[in-house]
C-alpha cells in the first residue's frame, strides 16, 4: 500500500498505516517490511522487530545494506526478544522522519530515520526510554548497520577512514569475525566507507554525536560488514526519561572512491556542523606562535621574564611571519591552575604591561589569544564555596578534582556563563583577540550532573557549550575573534575556528621515526588525503610538532626531519604553529616559508590533493593546493638523502603551464625542469636536498613579500703565498687578507682574522667543570707560560706553526705536556686552518670522570650561524633568544637555555660542522671529525656574559665517562676550519645521507638509523631508547623483529594516579625516553650502534625517582646482531619482587622452538598469552629460543646470559603477533643495587631453510 | 694557606700529636675537641652539631640536623630537630668521646609535631683521635604509615666551596661549584661506589671534607648537595627523597650513619681513603 500526501499537509505526526508521502518520499507499511523511500534511496525495516533490514540505492537498484533482520540491540547484552511496538512518521520541512519503536527488556528504543527530498542521505537517530528506574549506571550505546555491502558487486571494499596506517580491505579478503576499529576514537567522524568501483556505488556511514565521544568498529562478516557506532554515554535509567544520542548519518554515493568521500564529507551539513564562517578567512591565514611571557616550558616558564621582556621579542615574531600569538595562561596562579581568572599573574608584570604587550603585538599585525581554562580554578579560589553546584562530584558526592584544580562542570550553564564572562573580560581589558581553550573537549564524568544532563555530558557536550559561550560573549564585544580548541573532533568546530590535529601531530607523525621514509610517506599522503574527508568542509586544524605539553620536536625527529615537517605543516591545509623558541635554528627558513604561506592564497585557503601528483621518489610527499585558478604544488623530501624527483601531474590537473618556479629555493637555485608528455601530462624534474621542500608555482607568478637572500658585500680575498713574523712575542702568519696569531707565551690560537673580520679565537683550552687531574686548581692552556712557538717548513699540508709547553695546576704540579699545531693551507686562495693538539700525560689519570674543554669564539659580528649534523642542518640568524646566557636544567635531564645546539642531542660519532657568517657575507666553517677524533660533545651558544658571538665549546672529554691515561700516554685532538666560503649555506654542510660501509651501508634519517651489513638489516631510533624498529635480512624484506623496549610496570615504582583520580600501573619504559643518546661506531669490523638514557614514564615527561639507567648496543654483523643490554637501577631495594624486562615485538608467527632443560621443544604457536617460560621449564646448557612465521622466516635469540634471567618467554596475542620477553625480574625476590645488570645475546634472522 | 697550623696538624703531624678528645660542657653546649677537629653541639638546637671546625677554629660545617617537610607531617610543613631543646649526654671511653641527644621532632615554633604522631629521634657524634667525626642518627615514629614518600634527611651546611667530589660507581668526580642555586651532585643520579662510597667538598683553602660510608636502614636513596650558586652548599643524607615509598612502622627506628673525614687537600684525602 503506497500513499502520498501533498506538500501543504499540516499533520506532523500520523499514526501507523496512515501513510504520508511528501514530494518524492513514500512510506509503505507491510506485514513483513516497512519502508521509507525517496527517488534516491529506500530504507526497509523489519515490521516485526523494528530492525533495519535494508538500504537500497534506487537509481541502480542495488542494496547497500542487507541485514538478516535480527535486531542488534543498542544497549548492553542482546535481549531474548525485540519487538516493534510502533511506527510513526513525522513531517519536517523538506524531510520525512520515520520513528520506529522497539521494545525489549524494560526499554523502548526509538530509532528515527530521516530522509530528504531526492537526497541519497539518511539520518538515523536513537532515543532510549526505560520503563523502570534502575540504580545501575549504564555505559555505551550502539547504533549498528548490519550486512553492509554493495549488492551484486564483486569488487566491493571498505575502509575505516581514520585508520593509521590507512587501508582499504576488499570484500574478497574479509575474514569473518575480524574487527577493525577507528584509530582515533572520539577525534574523528567515525567514517566507514564501502564502495564498489564496478557498480560506481558506495555507502558512507558516520556518526555525529554532540553529547559524548563516539567510536566506530567494523566487524567483518561473510560477504558483508557490520558497522557499529558506539556513543560513550553514561547514565542512570529513569522511568520515562528519554535519553537521546547523536545521529548516524549515511550517504549512498555515486562515482569513484574519491567522489564517495566528497559526498560523505557533505553529511556534516545535514546536522549543521560547519566551522564559524565570519572569521574563516582570518583563521585560514593564521600562523600561530605559542609562548608564555614568563618563559619556555623547559625552564618552568622562567627564562624570559614577563610581559615587558616578551614584548621585546615581538618584532622577531613579526619577521618570522607570525600573525597570531597564543599566550599561555597569564592569570594569577600556577600556569594551568588559576587562582583568580580576573587577575594577571604578578610575576609577569601588571595588567598595564599585559595591555602594552597586546597593543605592541597589534601594531605589528599580530593578534593575541589568551588561554581559557574551563576545567576550573584551584581550590583557594573559593569557587567551591560560592558555587558548589558548578563543581563536579565524585560517585560519593564529594568534590571532584582534575589537573590539581576544582573540576568545574562544563555542562553547567552557570559555569559556561562564567567562562564566557571571563573570556570577554580580557577582550575588554587588554584587547585580546580570542582564546586558545584548554581541555576544550570537556572533562571526565560528573556523577551529580546538572538538570537532565547525563553524567557523561560534562565531556564533549560541555566542552562544546563552553566554546559556544566564549564565542557568543566575545562576539558581542568584538566580531573577529578566534577560538582555538584544545580538542580534536568535528563537534568542536561548530564554535571553534580550529581544533588540534592530535591524530596527525601526536600519533601519525610519531610513526615517522619508526618507519623507512619510503614506506612512511605514501602512507602519510593517503592518510592526509583521508583526513580531509572525515572532517567537516572547511575544517581547520592546528598543526604543530611540539607544544608546552610535548617533548621538543628536535629530540624526537632530529633537526632535518623537523625542518621538513615544519614545511609540511605550512604546505598542507591547517594552521601551522611554532612553539616558544622552536624557531631557533630554523628562523630564516620559516621566514621564507611563512611569507609564502601568507602571500599565496592557495596555500592558506586552497583545497588539497595528496594523491593526484605522483613522484617517482617515494620518500617525497606531494600536495597540490588549489584555490580558483591559483595552484601550488608542494613537495617535501622526508628523507636524509638528496632526491632527484620526477613529478607527474595528470593532464588537466594543473591550471598553469609552461614552467615552474620553486618559491622556497633561493633565486640562485636551478629552476625545476618542465616538460609535457604527448598525453598532456606535465612532468617536472626537481632535485630536493635532504629534508628540503619545494613550493612550485607558475613561473609567471611572483610572490610578493618573500625575503631576499643576504648579499656578499665583499669578495673573498685570496692569496698565493703566506708570510710569517713575530709581533710582540706572538707568531703571525699573514697573506691575502688573512692573519693568524699564535700566542708566544702559551701557544694558544690567539686570533684568526680574515677579510677584515676576527673570525676565530681560542678563548680557553683545559679542564672543564670536571677536573681530569683532580688538582686543587684547574689546568688550563691559556694560563701556561714558557711555551716554545716556531714556524715549521711548508709542506703539502701547508705552513705549520708549532707550539710546545707544559700545563700545570698552578701549584707547580705539571699534569701534561702539550704540542699544538696550526697549519695554514690555501685552497683556491682561501685559507684552511688545521688545528691539532697532543696532550701527553705526565701524571696518570685513573678512572676519573674528568673533562677537557676548548672554547672558541667565531666572528662577534656574525649575522648567521649554521650547524650540519648527521641528523640534518640548523641555520639561523645570530639572534640570542634567551635573556640568560646561563645553562640551566629544566623539564628535561639535559641542560637547556643558552645553547642553540648541542651535539649530544643528536647521534654522535659522525662528523659535524659549525659555521658562522660574517657581516661581509662570508662563512667560516669549523669541521669536526674530518679525519680527526670527534669530541664527546660540542655546543654552540650566542652569548657569554656581556660578550656576543657564536661560541663553540668542544668537550673533548665531557666528564661523563671514566678516563684512564697512563703517564706518557698521549691524547690527540684536532679540527679543521675553512674561511671565506660563499653561498647561502656553505657547501658540504649537510651531513645527512647514506654512508657506504664495507659490507653494506648506513643511513641516518633524523633520529632513525639504518644499517645493512650483508645479510642483516637493523633499523633503530635514537629517540625512544634505541628502539629496534626492524630487524630483517634486508631493508625491503619483512621484519622478523619489530619494536623493542625495556620497561618495568610493577614492583619498583608505585602505581600512578591519573588526573581524574584513578590508580593505574606505572609503565616506566625506555621507548618514551626523548633524550636518548645515540652513538655510531664505524671503527671496528662491524658497525656498532649504542643508545642509552633513563627509563621514563609513559608520556616521556618525567623520569621517576630513583632513576633507572639503560644502555643498549647493537653490533650489526653479517648474519646476526649482537645485542648488549644493560640496566642500572639508581636505588637499593632488597628482596624486591618486580617486573623488569626487554621486549622484542614479533610479527605473526606460527611455531616456536626453545632449547629447554628437557631438550629442544618445537611447538605450534597456538592460543594467547605466555607460550613457554624459562622460569618454570628452564633453559638447557646452551640457551636459545626462536620463532618462525608460516614462511619459515623468523629469528633466534641465543646466549648464555639468558639462563641468568628470572624469566624468558614468548607471549602471543589474539592477532597472532607476539612479544619475546627477556625479564631480568619477573616476580622472584631480588636485590636491586645501583649496578649495571647486563644481558648479552645474539639475535639471528632465520631464513626458511635454516 | 690561611690556616697553616691547622693544616700542618692535618697534613703531617697526626701520628705524633694524636690524643684523646677533650670534652667541654656548658649548660647550652657540649664541645668535643681533638688535635684535628672541634665540634660543638647545642642543647637548644636539638642536640645537633652546631659547628664543625678545625682544631684552630676554621669553620668547616654548621647547622646540622634532621628534618622533613614532605610526606610525614604534611606538605610543606617543616618538622625537625632545629627548634628542639634537649639535654646532650656525653660519654668517653678509650680515646673516644661521644655526645648523644634524644628528643622529638618539632615544628619551627618548637612544638612537638603530633600529627599523625610523634617522631622520636637521636643524634650522636663521636670523635676519636683522628680527623674523623662519626655521625649517627635515628628516628622512631610512634605512628605507622603503610607507604611514605616525601623528604626526610640529615643535613648540614658547608661554606667556602672550591669543588665537589664523589667516588662514583663509574669513577672519581671532582667538579666546580655550581653558579646557580640548585641540587648538584646527587647519588640518586650518579650512584656512589658500592665498595668505597664517599663524597664531599673541596674548600677554597684546600681542605677537603668527605662524607664516607653513608649508610641507613632503610637505605639512603639520595646523598646530595644543594648549592646556592655563591660558593656554599648544604649536604643531605636522605632517607626519603620522593620516589619509592617506604613503610614506616611504629616503634621501629630508622638509622643513619656517616663518617665525616677532613684532610688538608683532596690529594691527601684520597691517600687516606680506599
Amino acid at each position: 500500500m503506497r500513499r502520498c500526501i501533498g506538500f501543504l499537509a499540516l499533520v506532523t505526526t500520523v499514526p501507523c498505516l496512515a501513510v504520508p508521502v511528501i514530494g518524492d518520499i513514500t512510506f509503505d507499511r507491510g506485514a513483513d517490511k516497512t519502508s521509507l523511500a525517496n527517488t534516491a534511496l529506500e530504507v526497509g525495516i523489519d515490521s516485526r522487530t523494528g530492525a533495519l533490514l535494508s538500504i537500497t540505492d534506487r537509481p541502480s537498484g542495488r542494496a547497500v545494506l542487507t541485514a538478516s533482520g535480527s535486531a542488534p540491540w543498542p544497549l548492553g547484552d542482546q535481549p531474548a526478544e525485540v519487538r516493534c511496538v510502533g511506527v510513526r512518521t513525522r513531517l519536517e520541512l523538506g524531510a520525512v522522519v520515520m520513528e520506529v519503536d522497539q521494545g525489549a527488556a524494560g526499554w523502548v528504543a526509538t530509532t528515527s530515520y530521516r530522509i530528504w527530498l531526492r537526497q541519497p542521505v539518511l539520518q538515523r537517530d536513537l532515543a532510549l526510554r526505560p520503563t523502570a528506574d534502575s540504580d545501575k549506571y549504564l555505559s555505551g550505546v550502539r547504533l549498528t548497520l548490519d550486512g553492509v555491502g554493495v549488492q551484486g558487486a564483486t569488487d566491493c571494499r571498505y575502509s575505516v577512514l581514520d585508520n593509521w596506517p590507512p587501508r582499504t580491505t576488499a570484500f574478497s579478503e574479509l575474514s569473518p569475525g575480524r574487527q577493525v576499529g577507528d584509530t582515533f576514537g572520539g577525534m574523528s567522524g567515525h567514517f566507514v566507507v564501502t564502495h564498489s568501483a564496478e557498480a560506481s556505488v558506495g555507502l558512507v556511514a558516520m556518526m555525529a554525536c554532540e553529547t559524548e565521544s563516539a567510536g566506530a568498529r567494523v566487524t567483518e562478516q561473510a560477504g558483508s560488514i557490520r558497522i557499529e557506532h558506539t556513543i560513550n554515554a553514561t547514565f542512570l535509567p529513569r522511568a520515562g526519561k528519554t535519553e537521546r544520542f547523536g545521529s548516524q548519518l549515511l550517504a549512498i554515493t555515486h562515482g569513484d572512491w574519491r567522489s564517495s568521500l566528497r559526498q560523505g564529507r557533505e553529511l556534516y551539513r545535514l546536522v549543521g556542523l560547519v566551522p564559524p564562517q565570519e572569521t574563516r578567512d582570518l583563521a585560514n591565514r593564521a600562523i600561530l606562535y605559542s609562548a608564555h611571557p614568563g618563559g619556555t616550558i623547559d625552564s618552568g616558564f622562567r627564562d624570559v621574564g614577563g610581559f615587558k621582556a616578551f614584548a621585546d621579542y615581538l618584532p622577531q615574531l613579526q619577521r618570522l611571519g607570525i600573525n597570531v600569538l597564543w599566550l599561555l595562561p597569564t592569570w594569577k596562579g600556577p600556569v594551568y591552575a588559576p587562582v583568580d581568572y580576573y587577575s594577571v599573574d604578578p610575576r609577569l608584570g601588571t595588567e598595564a604591561d599585559f595591555r602594552a604587550l597586546v597593543e605592541r603585538a597589534h601594531e605589528l599585525g599580530i593578534r593575541v589569544l589568551g588561554d581559557l581554562i574551563p576545567h576550573g580554578p584551584r581550590e583557594e579560589s573559593g569557587l567551591a564555596t560560592q558555587h558548589r553546584d558548578w563543581i563536579c562530584s565524585n560517585e560519593d558526592g564529594g568534590i571532584k578534582y582534575w589537573w590539581g584544580c576544582l573540576y568545574c562542570d562544563y555542562a553547567h550553564p552557570g559555569w559556561q556563563k562564567y567562562m564566557g564572562d571571563h573570556a570577554v573580560d580580557w577582550v575588554r581589558r587588554v584587547g585580546l583577540d580570542g582564546y586558545r581553550v584548554d581541555c576544550a573537549g570537556g572533562g571526565p564524568i560528573n556523577w551529580r550532573p546538572f538538570g537532565n544532563n547525563r553524567p557523561s555530558m560534562s565531556g564533549t557536550y560541555g566542552g562544546a557549550q563552553v566554546l559556544r559561550a566564549a564565542r557568543e560573549s566575545m562576539e558581542r564585544e568584538k566580531r573577529d575573534v578566534l577560538l582555538l580548541a584544545e580538542a580534536a573532533g568535528p563537534v568542536f568546530l561548530r564554535y571553534a575556528n580550529m581544533t588540534y590535529d592530535w591524530p596527525l601531530c601526536l600519533q601519525v607523525l610519531r610513526h615517522y621515526p619508526e618507519q623507512r621514509p619510503e614506506e612512511y610517506v605514501p602512507q602519510l599522503a593517503q592518510w592526509l588525503e583521508n583526513e580531509q574527508y572525515w572532517l567537516p568542509p572547511g575544517a581547520l586544524l592546528l598543526h604543530f610538532l611540539e607544544n608546552h605539553d610535548t617533548v621538543r620536536a628536535r629530540m624526537v625527529y632530529g633537526p632535518g626531519p623537523e625542518r621538513a615537517l615544519m614545511a609540511l605543516c605550512a604546505l598542507i591545509p591547517g594552521t601551522p604553529m611554532v612553539y616558544h623558541f622552536q624557531e631557533s635554528g630554523l628562523a630564516p627558513y620559516l621566514e621564507r616559508l611563512y611569507a609564502l604561506r601568507r602571500n599565496v592564497p592557495a596555500l592558506h585557503s586552497g583545497e588539497a590533493d595528496f594523491l593526484t601528483v605522483t613522484c617517482d621518489r617515494p620518500a617525497v610527499l606531494t600536495v597540490l593546493r588549489t584555490l580558483g585558478n591559483q595552484q601550488v604544488l608542494g613537495a617535501v623530501n622526508l628523507s636524509g638523502e638528496a632526491q632527484a624527483c620526477t613529478l607527474r601531474i595528470p593532464s588537466g590537473a594543473l591550471t598553469w603551464r609552461g614552467g615552474a618556479r620553486n618559491a622556497l629555493a633561493s633565486p640562485a637555485a636551478p629552476a625545476p625542469q618542465w616538460e609535457t608528455t604527448a598525453g598532456g601530462d606535465s612532468i617536472i624534474h626537481l632535485t630536493l636536498a635532504p629534508f628540503e621542500s619545494a613550493a612550485l608555482l607558475s613561473a609567471e607568478f611572483m610572490v610578493p613579500g618573500l625575503p631576499s637572500a643576504p648579499q656578499v658585500t665583499a669578495p673573498a680575498p685570496t692569496a698565493s703565498s703566506l708570510t710569517t713574523s713575530r709581533q710582540g712575542g706572538d707568531v703571525v702568519v699573514e697573506g691575502g687578507g688573512m692573519k693568524l696569531t699564535v700566542g708566544g707565551s702559551n701557544g694558544l690560537l690567539k686570533s684568526m682574522e680574515y677579510a677584515g673580520a676576527p673570525v676565530l679565537r681560542c678563548l680557553s683550552f683545559g679542564e672543564g667543570s670536571r677536573r681530569l687531574w683532580l688538582g686543587a686548581r684547574k689546568i688550563a692552556l691559556e694560563s701556561a707560560t714558557g711555551a716554545t712557538v716556531e714556524v715549521g717548513e711548508v709542506s703539502a699540508q701547508g705552513l705549520p706553526v708549532r707550539a710546545r709547553g707544559a700545563i700545570s695546576d698552578g701549584a707547580g704540579n705539571v699534569a701534561a705536556e702539550y704540542a699544538a699545531s696550526y697549519t695554514v693551507a690555501l685552497r683556491d686562495g682561501r685559507p684552511r686552518l688545521a688545528v691539532g693538539y697532543e696532550l701527553t700525560a705526565r701524571r696518570p689519570v685513573e678512572n676519573v670522570l674528568g673533562s677537557l674543554v676548548e672554547l672558541l669564539a667565531l666572528d662577534p659580528s656574525a649575522t648567521e650561524w649554521a650547524v650540519g649534523t648527521a641528523e640534518g642542518t640548523l641555520h639561523d640568524w645570530n639572534t640570542p633568544r634567551w635573556p640568560t646566557d646561563r645553562r640551566y636544567d629544566g623539564r628535561y635531564l639535559r641542560g637547556v637555555g643558552d645553547r642553540v645546539w648541542e651535539l649530544c642531542d643528536q647521534m654522535t660519532g659522525l662528523p659535524v660542522q659549525l659555521a658562522a657568517r660574517s657581516a661581509n657575507g662570508l662563512w667560516t666553517v669549523l669541521r669536526l671529525g674530518d679525519g680527526d677524533a670527534l669530541p664527546a660533545n660540542a655546543s654552540l651558544k650566542l652569548r657569554r656574559g656581556e660578550e656576543s658571538a657564536p661560541f663553540v665549546q668542544l668537550e673533548w672529554l665531557d666528564g661523563n665517562a671514566p678516563v684512564n691515561l697512563k703517564a706518557g700516554e698521549t691524547l690527540k685532538l684536532g679540527y679543521v676550519v675553512d674561511f671565506g666560503l660563499l653561498g647561502e649555506l656553505p657547501g658540504g654542510l649537510l651531513q645527512a645521507g647514506k654512508l657506504d660501509l664495507a659490507g653494506g651501508w648506513m643511513r641516518i634519517t633524523g633520529s632513525q638509523v639504518e644499517v645493512q651489513n650483508r645479510g642483516c638489516y637493523l633499523r633503530a631510533s635514537r629517540y625512544a631508547g634505541g628502539r629496534i624498529n626492524a630487524v630483517a635480512e634486508g631493508m625491503d624484506t619483512s621484519p622478523i623483529v619489530r619494536g623493542s623496549r625495556v620497561y618495568t610496570d610493577w614492583g619498583i615504582y608505585p602505581d600512578e594516579i591519573t588526573p581524574d583520580g584513578r590508580q593505574v600501573r606505572n609503565m616506566v619504559t625506555s621507548d618514551s625516553d626523548p633524550e636518548t643518546w645515540g652513538r655510531v661506531d664505524l671503527g671496528g669490523s662491524d658497525p656498532v650502534l649504542s643508545f642509552g638514557g633513563y627509563l621514563r614514564d609513559s608520556d616521556g615527561r618525567s623520569t621517576p625517582a630513583p632513576r633507572m639507567a639503560y644502555r643498549v648496543t647493537y653490533t650489526v654483523g653479517a648474519a646476526a646482531i649482537g645485542v648488549k643490554l644493560q640496566v642500572r637501577p639508581m636505588m637499593t631495594l632488597t628482596g624486591a619482587s618486580a617486573f623488569l624486562a626487554q621486549t622484542l615485538g614479533i610479527p605473526a608467527f606460527s611455531t616456536y622452538t626453545v632449547a629447554a632443560r628437557d631438550g629442544t621443544l618445537t611447538r605450534d604457536a597456538a592460543g594467547t598469552g605466555r607460550l613457554w617460560e624459562s622460569k618454570g621449564a628452564g633453559f638447557g646448557a646452551e640457551p636459545w629460543m626462536e620463532w618462525r612465521g608460516p614462511d619459515g622466516m623468523g629469528a633466534r635469540i641465543s646466549g648464555p646470559d639468558l639462563a641468568d634471567l628470572q624469566n624468558a618467554f614468548l607471549l602471543r596475542s589474539g592477532s597472532g603477533e607476539g612479544v619475546a620477553f627477556l625479564a631480568f625480574l619477573d616476580g622472584l625476590p631480588a636485590d636491586l643495587l645501583p649496578q649495571w645488570r647486563t644481558l648479552s645475546y645474539t639475535l639471528t634472522p632465520l631464513k626458511g631453510d635454516q | 694557606m690561611k690556616h697553616p697550623i691547622a693544616l700542618m696538624l692535618l697534613a703531617g703531624l697526626t701520628a705524633v700529636l694524636n690524643a684523646a678528645p677533650q670534652v667541654t660542657q656548658t649548660p647550652d653546649t657540649v664541645t668535643l675537641r681533638n688535635d684535628h677537629l672541634r665540634i660543638t653541639v647545642r642543647a637548644d638546637n636539638g642536640g645537633a652539631l652546631a659547628e664543625l671546625r678545625t682544631a684552630d677554629g676554621v669553620l668547616l660545617s654548621s647547622g646540622h640536623g634532621l628534618y622533613t617537610d614532605q610526606g610525614l607531617f604534611g606538605p610543606g610543613v617543616y618538622v625537625g630537630t632545629g627548634p628542639v631543646r634537649v639535654t646532650p649526654n656525653v660519654t668517653t671511653e678509650e680515646g673516644r668521646a661521644r655526645v648523644r641527644s634524644e628528643g622529638f621532632l618539632a615544628t619551627r615554633d618548637g612544638v612537638t609535631a603530633e600529627t599523625p604522631g610523634r617522631m622520636g629521634y637521636f643524634l650522636e657524634y663521636e670523635l676519636g683521635e683522628g680527623p674523623v667525626l662519626t655521625v649517627r642518627w635515628g628516628a622512631t615514629p610512634t605512628f605507622r604509615l603503610d607507604k611514605v614518600t616525601g623528604f626526610f634527611a640529615y643535613v648540614g651546611s658547608l661554606p667556602n666551596l672550591a669543588g665537589l667530589f664523589a667516588n662514583t660507581l663509574d669513577g672519581v668526580l671532582l667538579q666546580d661549584p655550581a653558579t646557580q642555586n640548585g641540587r648538584s651532585y646527587q647519588s640518586a643520579t650518579w650512584p656512589l661506589s658500592l665498595e668505597h662510597p664517599w663524597f664531599g667538598v673541596l674548600r677554597q683553602d684546600g681542605i677537603a671534607i668527605a662524607f664516607c660510608r653513608p649508610t641507613g636502614t632503610p637505605p639512603l636513596p639520595n646523598c646530595f648537595f644543594h648549592e646556592d650558586g655563591k660558593g656554599s652548599a648544604s649536604f643531605f643524607l636522605a632517607w626519603l627523597n620522593g620516589g619509592i615509598p617506604q613503610p614506616l612502622e611504629a616503634g621501629k627506628t630508622w638509622m643513619g650513619q656517616c663518617e665525616i673525614r677532613v684532610a688538608p687537600s683532596f690529594e691527601r684525602l684520597r691517600e687516606d681513603l680506599p
